[in-house]
C-alpha cells in the first residue's frame, strides 16, 4: 500500500511542471507586465539620465550613497523598522497570550483589535491630526494631568506617532496571526511540562517559544510589508518634508520624484530592492524549512 | 454567516456587472456626471476630432448696443440703441433688412437693454422709471407687472433688467437686478453708515454683477465692467451693486411661474434649459437638475479677454446666437454652428498644462486660435474643481507623463519647482526658436542659463512699497523698515464696530496695515526669499531677519486676530478691462489715509496709476525693501516639452503669449514683460485719463525696471514649510530662535535632496 | 481568585481596546456634532484656531446636518462612491480568479523554480508603489489603458499579496487529501477545485477582505492613471479640513469607513480563520 501511495506521489512530483504552468501563467503573465518589467525598467533608470536616453554608469548611485538627505532616510528607516517590528511582535504576541487566557470575551476583543484594518486612510488622517497637531487632544490630556505639551508632529515625538501608528493598525493582525500560532501547539507538551513541575514562565519559555518559530517568519514578513504601508499616513499628516525623526525612505523618494530625480530615485530603489531580497531570503529559511 | 457573505459578495458582483453593461449604452450620461462638477477639467478648444463649432460674425451694421431676439417663426430680429431702427434676417443673419423701429420719433427706449417679441406682434421691454412694458407697433404702451421691479420704482432704488427673452407663447425669462445696498441700508440704518452709497462709482450699469448679502457678509463678484469702488476723502464708495433675479414669468398676466437660482443667466430654450455664463464657458442648466458645459468660449470671442457674453438664444438646427459685448468696441453678434469638416491640422496640435486656470493663456490661445483656424489646443488646468486633489497630486501626475514621454506640450510652470523642469533637461531649449528681444533683458537675463533659455516668464510683478517720499527714504532696508514700523503709531482697526473706517490725521497714521497675517507673509517673503535660500544654500542670519521683522510687523498691528468682516483680506473692484481685480488691504489702508504706506505687489498698472494719488500729494513707488535687492516675482512661466512632437507651433505659442494683442490687456496675474506691452498698457490708461481730463500715468516704469535683477523662488512647497512656521512665529507658540531651528531643520533635507 | 486574576488580565486588554476603540468612536460622534460644537472641540487642532481641543464624549446637540450637507449639496460624493465600487469589485474578482490557481500551484505542486517563482511574489509584494509609478505609466500607456478604470483595476488584480496569502492557507491543505482525490482518478483541476478551494476558503476570503480594504483606500493609482476625475473613487473625496467644512470633513470620514467596516464585519470571521492558516504550519 505504501510503494502504491510512493509511485503515485513521484508521478505527482514528476508531472507537476505543465500543471503549474496552466495554473501560475495568469497571475504570472500579468506580475510580469505590471510589476515586474517596471521594477525591471527602474533598474534600468538608475543606470541612465532622467529622460533615460544617456548612459550615466554609476553616477547616481555614487550621488546617492553621498547623499545626506539618503543617509538620513536609510537611517531612520532602519531604526523604524528594527524598533517597531519587534516591538509589534511583542505587544501582539502578549494580546494574543492574555486573549488565550480569557475566553468569554474573545470575540469582542479580537473584533476591536482588527478594527483599525478597516479605517481608511483618509480618515486616520483626519484622526490623526485633532490627535496629535498641536492643539490636539493628545496634549489636552498632557495638560489636564498636568504636564507639558508636546509638539507631537515637530519634535522627535513624531517617530513615537509613527511608531504608534503602526502597533495601532497591525497589532490585531499580528494578534491573529499569534493565535493560530498558539492554537497549533499540542495539549500534551503542555500537560508533560506542568507534569514535569516547570511554572508558568518555564513553560513559556521551553515550550511556547519554540513551538512558535515557524509562526515568526510568517509574522515578521507580514510585519515589514505593513512597516511599508505606514508611510501613507505619516505622508498624509505630516506632509513632504516631515520632522527630521520621521523622514523615511518614501518620503525621500517622493521628493526626487516631484523634483523629477528619476535616475537616483531608481538607483535608491535598486538598493532598497536588493536590501529587501536579501532579508526575504534569510527569511524564507523559516517560512520554507520544511521543504 | 457564510452564506451571507457569499449573498453579499454576488449581489455585489452582479451589481458590477449591471454597471458594465450599462455603461457603453449611456455614454451620454457619463459625460454629464464629468462636467456636473461645474467646470470642465480639460478645455478642448476646438478640440474634437470630428469637427467643432465655428464662429461667424453676424452683427448687423449697427455701431453700439444691440438689441437682438429670435422671433416665433425662428427668424432674427434686431434694434439698435433707442429702438431706432429695426434689423430682420430670415437667414440666420447672413443678410439684414432694415426698416424703422419704434424708436424712429420716440426717445423713450434710449435706455432699453434688452426686449423679446411677443407672439402677438408687440415688443417686451423695460421702460425708465414706468417698468415692464409691452409696446405695440403703433406706440402703445401697456404695463406688465413684476413685483419686484415695481417695488424698486416705488421706493426710488436703482433697478436694471438686462434680460428679456420669449421662451415660447406663454413664458418669458427675465433677468432684473434691484440695488440690494439701497435697500440693505434702509433696513439697516446704523449697520454701514461709513459707506456713502454710489458716490465715484464708474457709471450704473453693473449687468450681471452677482452680489450676495448674508447677514453682514458681503460677497462680491462681478463678471462685467460698470460697478466700482473708490475712495476719496474720509469714504469708501461701492457702486452698481446689484442682486440679479432671474425667474420666468407669465406673458400675459406677468405673474411669476418660477425663480431660477441661476446666476449669470444668458438666455433660455423652450425646453426649459437655462444657459449661464460661468468663466469662460456657457453651461446648460437642465430641467432636471443636470449642468453641462454647452459651448466653451475659450476658443471664442466671447470668452476672449476683450469680450463676455450678453445674452444667448438657440435657434433651430443647434445653431447658437451669442451676443457679446466687447470692452472699448461696439457689441457683436456671433453665430455658432456646428461644423463636422472642421479640419485640424496635425502640426498645429499641441496640449497645454498649468496648474491654475490662467487668463493669460487663455488669452493666448484665443489669439493663435484666430490666427490658426486649424490649430487643436488642449488647455488641461491640474487643480479644479472641487476635487481633493493637491499641488503635490497634481505635479507628482505631471512628472509621471513627462518622464514616460507622454506630457503635454507647453508647460506653465508657475507653482511648481520650475528649475528641477528646466535643469534635468525636460524642456526645450528655444533659444533661436523664438524671438525674446520685446522683453527686458535684465529679466531675462536670470533665466537664460550658458546661452539656453528652457523658461521664459511671460508676465511679472515687482513686490513694492508705496508712499509719500520722505516716508520711502527712511525705509531703505529691511531694519530699517521694521524700526519705522514699531515706532510708529498703533494701527487704526480695518473695520470698527461701525463699519468701514475712513482716513485718520496725518499725525495718527501708522505706517503700514495688512488685511491678514498671510498678507503681510507673501510679501515679505516674495521680497526676502532670494536672500534666504540661494542655490542650496540656507542663510541663517537672513532667515533669522526674516523671522524677527516679520514677527514685529505681525505683533505691532495684531495681525493674528482674526478678524471675521476682513477675511480674505482684499477687496474686489471691477474695471480695468472688465476683470475683477483684487485689492489688496494693505493698499486699501492706505487709499483711505490711514495708514502711510502700502506694500503690495505691482501687478495692475491702472490700480497702480490709481494709487499715486489718494488726495493729499503725489506719491513715490519703491521696491520693497527686502534682504536681497532688485527682486521680481516671474508670472506665467512657460516652457516646452522636450518631448513635443511640434516644438515650431509650440515655441509659436509662447511667442503668442509675449505678443502685444495679449500682454496689453492685463489679465490680472503680473505686468506684462514685453516693452510694448507695458507701453500699450500705459497708453491705454492715458487714452482713458485724456478722456476724463484727469494726470497721465506718471511712474517712470523702465527706470523701476531696470534695477530688477532677481527672480523670486515662487515654489509652492518651500512657501508652505515657512508659512506654517511663521504662523505659529507670530502666534507667539514659537520663539524665534525655535522658528529658525524649525525652518533650518525642514529645509535642510529639503536642500540635502537637491544637492 | 480566580475572579482576580480574570480581572487582572482583563484591565490591559480594556486597556487596550480603549486606545484602539476610542478614535473610531470619535469619529462617529464628531459627524453628528453642529458645525459650531466641532469648531470649539477639535477647531484647535485642524485649524488655526487657538486653544486646547477638546472631546465631549456625547455631543451636546447631535445632528444630521453635516450628513445632509454632504449627501445633497455635493452630488459628486455619490458618483465618487460608486466608481469606488466600480474599481473595487473587479479587483477582488480578479483577485480572486488570478491568484487562487497561482497560489495553488506555488504551494502544492512540486516543480523546477517553485521556490524562485514564491520569492518573486514576496519581493513584489514589498516594494513601494513610488519604485515602479514611471514605468508602470508605460506600461499602462503602452496598453492604451490610461484614463480607463482597468489602469487601476488591473494592477490590483494581478496584485501579489493576496496571491501570497492563500499560498498560505493552501499549505495548511493535507496532502493526504490530494493524493485520496488523485487515487480516485480526479486531475490536477477537479483536485483544486474539489479539495483545494474548500479548503483554502478561509485564506481565499482573508485575501479578498484584505483585497478590498487596500483597493478601498487606494489613492496614488486611481490618482495617477485616471486623468479624469469623473472616475475617481472616494478615496480622493477628502475636502480642504478648514473650518467650514469640519462637520462635512467628519462625515465623509465615516461614511468611507461604513463600507468598508460592514464588508470587514462580514468577513471577520473568515479574515480571522485565513490570516491563521497564514500562520499555521503543515
Amino acid at each position: 500500500m505504501s510503494k502504491a501511495f510512493a509511485t503515485i506521489w513521484r508521478n505527482v512530483r514528476k508531472g507537476d511542471g505543465p500543471a503549474a504552468v496552466a495554473f501560475l501563467a495568469p497571475s504570472f503573465g500579468g506580475i510580469t507586465v505590471f510589476f515586474l518589467l517596471p521594477l525591471i525598467d527602474t533598474v534600468r533608470r538608475g543606470f541612465y539620465d532622467v529622460r533615460g536616453v544617456n548612459f550615466i554608469g554609476l553616477e547616481s548611485y555614487v550621488s546617492v550613497l553621498n547623499n545626506q538627505a539618503f543617509r538620513l532616510a536609510a537611517a531612520n528607516t532602519l531604526k523604524f523598522a528594527a524598533v517597531c517590528i519587534p516591538l509589534l511582535m511583542v505587544v501582539s504576541l502578549g494580546t494574543a497570550l492574555l486573549l488565550r487566557s480569557i475566553k468569554p470575551m474573545g470575540k469582542f476583543f479580537k473584533t476591536a483589535f482588527l478594527l483599525p484594518m478597516a479605517v481608511p486612510v483618509a480618515s486616520i488622517v483626519l484622526l490623526w491630526q485633532a490627535l496629535f497637531n498641536e492643539g490636539g487632544l493628545a496634549n489636552t490630556v498632557l495638560l489636564r494631568v498636568g504636564l507639558e505639551p508636546v509638539a507631537f508632529m515637530d519634535s522627535g515625538a513624531a517617530f513615537w506617532v509613527l511608531v504608534f501608528t503602526y502597533l495601532w493598525k497591525n497589532n490585531g493582525y499580528n494578534m491573529i496571526l499569534w493565535l493560530a500560532g498558539l492554537d497549533g501547539i499540542s495539549e500534551t507538551l503542555y500537560e508533560a511540562a506542568h507534569a514535569d513541575g516547570a511554572n508558568a514562565l518555564q513553560t513559556f519559555r521551553y515550550v511556547t517559544l519554540p513551538c512558535l518559530l515557524p509562526t515568526v517568519g510568517v509574522v515578521s514578513i507580514l510585519s515589514l510589508l505593513n512597516s511599508f504601508r505606514v508611510f501613507r499616513e505619516a505622508y498624509l499628516v505630516a506632509g513632504a518634508y516631515p520632522n527630521d525623526s520621521m523622514y523615511l525612505l518614501q518620503h525621500l523618494f517622493n521628493n526626487w520624484f516631484m523634483n523629477l530625480d528619476i535616475s537616483r530615485l531608481s538607483a535608491a530603489a535598486t538598493m532598497l530592492g536588493v536590501a529587501l531580497l536579501l532579508i526575504i531570503l534569510v527569511m524564507r529559511r523559516f517560512l520554507d524549512e520544511k521543504d | 454567516m457564510k452564506k451571507w457573505f457569499v449573498c453579499f459578495v454576488c449581489a455585489a458582483g452582479l451589481l458590477l456587472l449591471a454597471t458594465a453593461c450599462g455603461r457603453n449604452g449611456e455614454g451620454g450620461e457619463g459625460a454629464n456626471e464629468e462636467t456636473s462638477r461645474g467646470e470642465s477639467r480639460r478645455v478642448e478648444a476646438g478640440g474634437e476630432r470630428s469637427g467643432r463649432y465655428a464662429e461667424v460674425d453676424i452683427t448687423p451694421p449697427i455701431e453700439g448696443r444691440i438689441i437682438s431676439m429670435v422671433a416665433q417663426d425662428g427668424s432674427l430680429v434686431a434694434f439698435d440703441e433707442g429702438l431706432r431702427t429695426r434689423y430682420d434676417s430670415g437667414d440666420k443673419g447672413v443678410t439684414w433688412t432694415q426698416s424703422p423701429g419704434p424708436g424712429a420719433n420716440d426717445d423713450r427706449f434710449t435706455n432699453v437693454q434688452s426686449a423679446a417679441l411677443l407672439p402677438d406682434g408687440r415688443l417686451l421691454l423695460y421702460l425708465q422709471g414706468y417698468g415692464m412694458t409691452k409696446l405695440s407697433p403703433d406706440g402703445t404702451t401697456e404695463h406688465f407687472p413684476v413685483a419686484e421691479i415695481d417695488d424698486a420704482i416705488a421706493e426710488g432704488d436703482s433697478h436694471n433688467v438686462s434680460l428679456i427673452q420669449l421662451l415660447d407663447d406663454q413664458r418669458v425669462l427675465l433677468n432684473y437686478g434691484v440695488d440690494w445696498l439701497a435697500r440693505f441700508m434702509r433696513e439697516n440704518p446704523t449697520g454701514m453708515n461709513n459707506i456713502t452709497h454710489g458716490q465715484g462709482s464708474q457709471g450704473s450699469g453693473a449687468t450681471g454683477s452677482r452680489t450676495e448679502v448674508r447677514t453682514s457678509e458681503v460677497r462680491m463678484s462681478g463678471s462685467t465692467a460698470g460697478g466700482g469702488i473708490s475712495a476719496g476723502g474720509n469714504n469708501i464708495s461701492l457702486g452698481g451693486m446689484f442682486g440679479q433675479t432671474t425667474a420666468i414669468h407669465d406673458i400675459a398676466t406677468g405673474s411669476l411661474i418660477s425663480d431660477l437660482e441661476t446666476p449669470g443667466t444668458l438666455g433660455a430654450n423652450n425646453n426649459g434649459d437655462v444657459f449661464t455664463l460661468q468663466g469662460h464657458s456657457i453651461l446648460r442648466h437642465t430641467s432636471d437638475g443636470h449642468i453641462d458645459t454647452f459651448l466653451d468660449g475659450t476658443a471664442f470671442t466671447f470668452g476672449s479677454a476683450s469680450g463676455t457674453a450678453a445674452a444667448m438664444q438657440e435657434i433651430a438646427d443647434g445653431c447658437i446666437i451669442v451676443n457679446v459685448s466687447m470692452y472699448g468696441q461696439y457689441n457683436r453678434l456671433f453665430r455658432y454652428t456646428w461644423d463636422h469638416d472642421a479640419h485640424v491640422n496635425p502640426q498645429k496640435t499641441i496640449s497645454i498644462w498649468s496648474l491654475e486656470d490662467n487668463e493669460t493663456v487663455r488669452a493666448a490661445i484665443t489669439e493663435i486660435w484666430r490666427l490658426h483656424p486649424d490649430a487643436c489646443i488642449t488647455y488641461e488646468i491640474a487643480l479644479s474643481g472641487d476635487n481633493a486633489v493637491s499641488v503635490s497630486d497634481a505635479i507628482r501626475t505631471l512628472n509621471t507623463r513627462l518622464l514616460s514621454g507622454r506630457g503635454p506640450d507647453i508647460l506653465i510652470l508657475d507653482g511648481t519647482p520650475v528649475e528641477s523642469y528646466a535643469n534635468r533637461g525636460m524642456l526645450l531649449d528655444l533659444t533661436g526658436r523664438m524671438d525674446v528681444s520685446g522683453i527686458y533683458q535684465n529679466l531675462l537675463a536670470s533665466y537664460t542659463d550658458n546661452g539656453r533659455l528652457h523658461v521664459i516668464p511671460t508676465q511679472f510683478m515687482i513686490p513694492a512699497l508705496l508712499g509719500d517720499r520722505s516716508e520711502l527714504s527712511n525705509v531703505r532696508t529691511l531694519a530699517a523698515l521694521a524700526d519705522s514700523v514699531v515706532n510708529g503709531n498703533p494701527a487704526a482697526p480695518l473695520i470698527s464696530g461701525e463699519g468701514m473706517l475712513g482716513g485718520v490725521p496725518k499725525e495718527e497714521r501708522a505706517q503700514l496695515h495688512f488685511g491678514d497675517l498671510r498678507e503681510l507673509f507673501d510679501i515679505m517673503w516674495q521680497a526676502n526669499a532670494p536672500a534666504i535660500v540661494d542655490g542650496n544654500r540656507l542663510d541663517s542670519d537672513m532667515l533669522r531677519a526674516f523671522l524677527e521683522t516679520t514677527k514685529a510687523i505681525s505683533d505691532m498691528y495684531g495681525l493674528t486676530d482674526t478678524n471675521e468682516m476682513m477675511a480674505g483680506s482684499s477687496f474686489l473692484s471691477f474695471g480695468g478691462g472688465g476683470r475683477v481685480n483684487t485689492v489688496p488691504a494693505s493698499l486699501v489702508t492706505y487709499m483711505l489715509q490711514s495708514t502711510n504706506m502700502g506694500a503690495f505687489a505691482v501687478t495692475n498698472l491702472s490700480l497702480l496709476h490709481t494709487m499715486m494719488d489718494r488726495g493729499d500729494g503725489e506719491a513715490f513707488i519703491e521696491p520693497f525693501p527686502g534682504l536681497a535687492p532688485g527682486v521680481w516675482i516671474p508670472s506665467t512661466l512657460a516652457g516646452v516639452s522636450a518631448d513635443t512632437a511640434n516644438p515650431d507651433f509650440a515655441a509659436a505659442f509662447i511667442q503668442t503669449l509675449l505678443s502685444v494683442q495679449v500682454q496689453q490687456i492685463n489679465h490680472g496675474l503680473g505686468l506684462p514683460i514685453t516693452r510694448s506691452g507695458i507701453a500699450a498698457q500705459i497708453d491705454l490708461i492715458n487714452e482713458l485719463m485724456r478722456e476724463r481730463n484727469m494726470p497721465l500715468f506718471g511712474v517712470d516704469l523702465d527706470a523701476f525696471i531696470a534695477r530688477l535683477n532677481t527672480p523670486t523662488n515662487i515654489e509652492t512647497t518651500l512657501r508652505n514649510m515657512v508659512w506654517e512656521t511663521v504662523e505659529r512665529l507670530c502666534q507667539g507658540r514659537l520663539d524665534v530662535e525655535g522658528a529658525v531651528r524649525e525652518i533650518e531643520q525642514s529645509i535642510r533635507n529639503y536642500l540635502a535632496e537637491r544637492s | 481568585m480566580k475572579r482576580i486574576r480574570f480581572c487582572i488580565k482583563c484591565v490591559p486588554l480594556i486597556a487596550l481596546a480603549f486606545l484602539v476603540v476610542w478614535p473610531l468612536w470619535f469619529m462617529v460622534m464628531g459627524s453628528l456634532m453642529p458645525l459650531d460644537e466641532l469648531r470649539i472641540t477639535i477647531g484647535p487642532a485642524l485649524t488655526s484656531a487657538e486653544g486646547q481641543s477638546v472631546w465631549p464624549i456625547l455631543p451636546s446637540w447631535p445632528t444630521l446636518q453635516p450628513m445632509v450637507s454632504l449627501l445633497l449639496d455635493m452630488p459628486q460624493f455619490f458618483t465618487m462612491f460608486w466608481n469606488t465600487f466600480k474599481i473595487v469589485i473587479p479587483s477582488v474578482v480578479g483577485q480572486l480568479i488570478l491568484g487562487a490557481p497561482a497560489a495553488w500551484a506555488l504551494s502544492r505542486f512540486r516543480f523546477r523554480g517553485r521556490k524562485v517563482a514564491a520569492t518573486v511574489y514576496i519581493s513584489l509584494m514589498l516594494m513601494p508603489f513610488q519604485v515602479t509609478m514611471v514605468p508602470n505609466y508605460l506600461v499602462i500607456d503602452r496598453l492604451g489603458l490610461m484614463g480607463n478604470i482597468w489602469a487601476v483595476i488591473l494592477p490590483f488584480a494581478f496584485s501579489a499579496f493576496p496571491v501570497f496569502i492563500m499560498m498560505r492557507a493552501f499549505d495548511a491543505v493535507p496532502r493526504a487529501l490530494m493524493e485520496a482525490a488523485n487515487i480516485d482518478g480526479a486531475g490536477r483541476l477537479r483536485t483544486f477545485v474539489y479539495v483545494g478551494l474548500p479548503l483554502g476558503v478561509p485564506g481565499i476570503l482573508a485575501a479578498l477582505v484584505l483585497g478590498f480594504l487596500e483597493t478601498w483606500g487606494a489613492i496614488e493609482q486611481p490618482m495617477t492613471f485616471l486623468n479624469d476625475p469623473a472616475s475617481w473613487p472616494i478615496s480622493l473625496f477628502l475636502p480642504q479640513i478648514v473650518s467650514e467644512e469640519l462637520g462635512v470633513a467628519m462625515a465623509a470620514s465615516l461614511l468611507m469607513l461604513i463600507p468598508a467596516a460592514l464588508f470587514f464585519f462580514f468577513g471577520q470571521k473568515y479574515l480571522e480563520l485565513g490570516i491563521q492558516s497564514a500562520g499555521i504550519k503543515e
